[in-house]
């Protein structure tokens, strides 16, 4: 995240120490009755979530009209919130931002808590496709409010592939040969490739035998065709501006990160489709300040803050009277034009893999054994 | 008089040692404890049981015995490679570089200032395809086209985790090489010993355990490391690390993850055991 500070406020040394005496000289001029002007020490609400996520509660004065502070604890991967919140995080950890896969699991374990949409004033300004998805989590019950979205998409340069790739089989072909890269996450490797291997429409709801044949594929890509799987999505940002690789699995902020760095990369629309990345805010189980919590969930979708949010992370957002705020360049990295187009292509998942057997489906340790399998060959 | 001076002063050491000890006990062997008792546990569905179940080891071995293997090999050419390069270095620091060795010295430990994800990324600018070496070769004119085999393989891994580790290892050696009498390897060589003998009879015996220190670190960094595989290694070098890393975070199995863990410090101290006995019977004075 870009500090308010850095551009727009540039600071000596000289002028913050004049600025340090006079604030001091004031205060000790001020005395007694300065101190009482100050309120109360503000309510220190718990973040645990994806840096930058956070960026909307900075927007206008929704802290300080709220008397709030907030404490943040960014991630790496999603399974920290849940170590954070299994470790003794439940009664002092207030929000997290599950993927939307994982939120109404974590909600059934017991580690969030079942939200009443109707406390949230901006609920109603959601876009179609994100409300519906907050009210039919979990036979209902939501554990998330979706707040923003993105997906797997596939990069290429066009200077090295002049035609746009129509098929993540072309990852397969001899031309590009040690030339592509896939992503470092498990989940994101198996429910692109599952439907690529097997021409399944939900991937997590997958057999055995489908389940096979897709790291049946990864491991023929890693043998025979992978430069490398990144570790970070800056590394593979990286992989394309330095012409370590030529399509990617990738992301669609990296397309401005790589612009920023003088090098074109395009996104292209594989016939197999890809996945929705959405993520939502959800409120931890005893989460210490449940009301102001509802504010602080629905201060992330509420207009400002989405437009806030999405043009500086370069993501998609959800509040509908959001998009017009959105610059150029977002609006058409998430084709706001044509939203039901967007997901039609990367789809949204339901939920994550069953947990337990139903005796027909893989369950998620099954899946797992299985990416072990591809990560070990 | 005397033994209530002694006792007085062994109050003070321990009380000065008191929290040193405290953190030891507390955070290393009270977590590592912790974590031994539930590598027992069972986990399933993101829950762990307090459930005494030893066949996690078994599942370690069975499943991932290969990975470790593959593991404690590269750990072992890793720490091969750094043990032997820094002693080369520290040998000609002591021995004959004189003044301009105390300069090359302090420029190979401000190296430890770096920082360990720095030294990943300068690698990754020196090797990648347009990195410093492909650069030269085909501004040379020596290549046409980047050669692609220089990062995102095991080398890769090696060169990034023995620059990093190089530091470490000149660090003790130096140290016992400082305590190599000269006047020793003088009248060795003045009775017709030759450089190779004396190296083998003197000076190797003598600094041992500071070569078997200087291996050990490197050995355990190198073979508990995951970052560096992940960010040059290839995707087919995926070490033990990368997965009790899946163990705890992924699957949120903290049973078998410790499980891995443990098998792995088992494993890593044994191998050191017999390292540490072929260097003794080998490494005699004479």
């Amino acid at each position: 995240m870009q500090s308010p500070w850095s551009r727009s406020f540039p600071l000596s040394r000289r002028g913050v120490l004049k600025g340090v005496a006079a604030a001091g000289a004031a205060a000790a001029f001020a005395g007694a009755p300065c101190s009482k002007a100050f309120a109360a020490d503000p309510t220190r609400v718990s973040f645990v979530g994806w840096e930058g996520y956070d960026s909307g509660f900075h927007v206008g004065s929704f802290l300080a009209d709220n008397n709030a502070a907030l404490d943040t604890t960014y991630i790496n991967t999603s399974e920290d919130m849940t170590t954070k919140l299994r470790s003794g995080g439940l009664g002092t950890v207030d929000l997290t931002t599950y993927n939307h896969m994982y939120a109404p699991l974590m909600g059934e374990a017991g580690l969030l808590t079942a939200l009443d949409t109707k406390r949230l004033g901006n609920f109603d300004k959601l876009l179609p496709q994100f409300k519906k998805m907050a009210s039919s989590e979990a036979d209902g019950t939501s554990y998330g409010v979706p707040f923003t979205f993105s997906s797997c998409a596939m990069l290429y340069n066009p200077k090295t592939v002049p035609e746009a790739p129509t098929s993540w089989k072309d990852f397969m072909k001899p031309q590009y040969k040690g030339k592509v890269a896939l992503f470092s996450d498990m989940l994101t490797n198996i429910l692109v490739w599952a439907p690529v291997a097997t021409g399944i429409k939900d991937p997590t709801q997958m057999t055995k035998v489908e389940l096979d044949e897709t790291i049946k594929m990864l491991i023929a890509l890693k043998k025979d065709h992978v430069r490398a799987m990144p570790a970070s999505l800056g590394d593979g940002a990286e992989l394309l501006t330095r012409g370590e690789a030529d399509i990617i699995m990738g992301w669609e902020p990296m397309v401005s990160w790589c612009k920023a760095k003088n090098v074109e990369v395009r996104i292209a629309k594989p016939v197999e489709g890809t996945w929705a990345f959405v993520d939502t805010f959800n409120i931890a189980k005893n989460a210490p300040n449940l009301g102001l919590d509802y504010k602080f969930v629905d201060q992330a979708i509420a207009i400002e803050a989405q437009t806030a949010f999405g043009n500086s992370n370069l993501l998609g957002v959800v509040n509908a009277d959001a998009v017009k705020g959105l610059s150029d360049e977002v609006k058409a990295l998430y084709d706001f034009d044509n939203l039901d187009a967007y997901f039609q292509h990367a789809r949204i998942y339901p939920r994550l893999f069953a947990m337990e057997s139903d005796g027909k489906h893989v369950t998620y340790d099954e899946v797992i054994d299985a990416y072990e399998r591809f990560l070990k060959a | 008089m005397t033994a209530r001076k002694i006792g007085s002063s062994q109050i003070v050491t321990a009380l000065m040692l008191l929290p040193a000890a405290a953190i030891f006990l507390g955070l290393f062997v009270g977590s590592l404890a912790f974590f031994f008792v539930q590598s027992f546990w069972k986990a399933s569905t993101f829950k762990v049981t307090p459930d005494f179940r030893p066949g996690n080891y078994l599942d370690v071995v069975t499943n991932y015995g290969e990975v470790l293997l593959y593991t404690l090999g590269v750990g072992v050419l890793v720490a091969s490679l750094t043990t032997t390069l820094a002693f080369f270095f520290a040998y000609a620091v002591r021995f004959a570089l004189g003044r301009l060795g105390d300069l090359m010295l302090a420029i190979a430990l401000t190296t430890l200032f770096g920082g360990y994800l720095v030294k990943i990324y300068a690698w990754r600018t020196i090797l990648g395809s347009d990195g410093i070496i492909n650069s030269a070769l085909i501004n040379l004119g020596l290549i046409d086209r980047p050669l692609s085999f220089l990062l995102f393989n095991l080398g890769a891994v090696v060169v990034t985790l023995t620059h990093y580790l190089l530091p470490l290892a000149i660090l003790p050696l130096y140290g016992a090489l400082r305590d190599v009498d000269e006047t020793e390897l003088a009248a060795a060589r003045d009775m017709g010993a030759s450089r190779s003998r004396v190296m083998l009879d003197i000076v190797l015996p003598q600094v041992r355990p500071a070569l078997m220190a200087s291996f050990s670190v490197c050995f355990l960094l190198a073979a508990g490391d995951y970052v560096t595989p992940a960010m040059v290694g290839s995707p087919g070098n995926a070490m033990f690390g990368n997965f009790i890393q899946s163990q705890f975070g992924l699957r949120m199995n903290t049973p078998s993850g410790a499980a891995m863990s443990f098998t792995l410090i088992g494993t890593s101290l044994v191998l050191l055991t017999l390292i540490g006995a072929g260097l003794r019977k080998g490494l005699q004075p004479r």
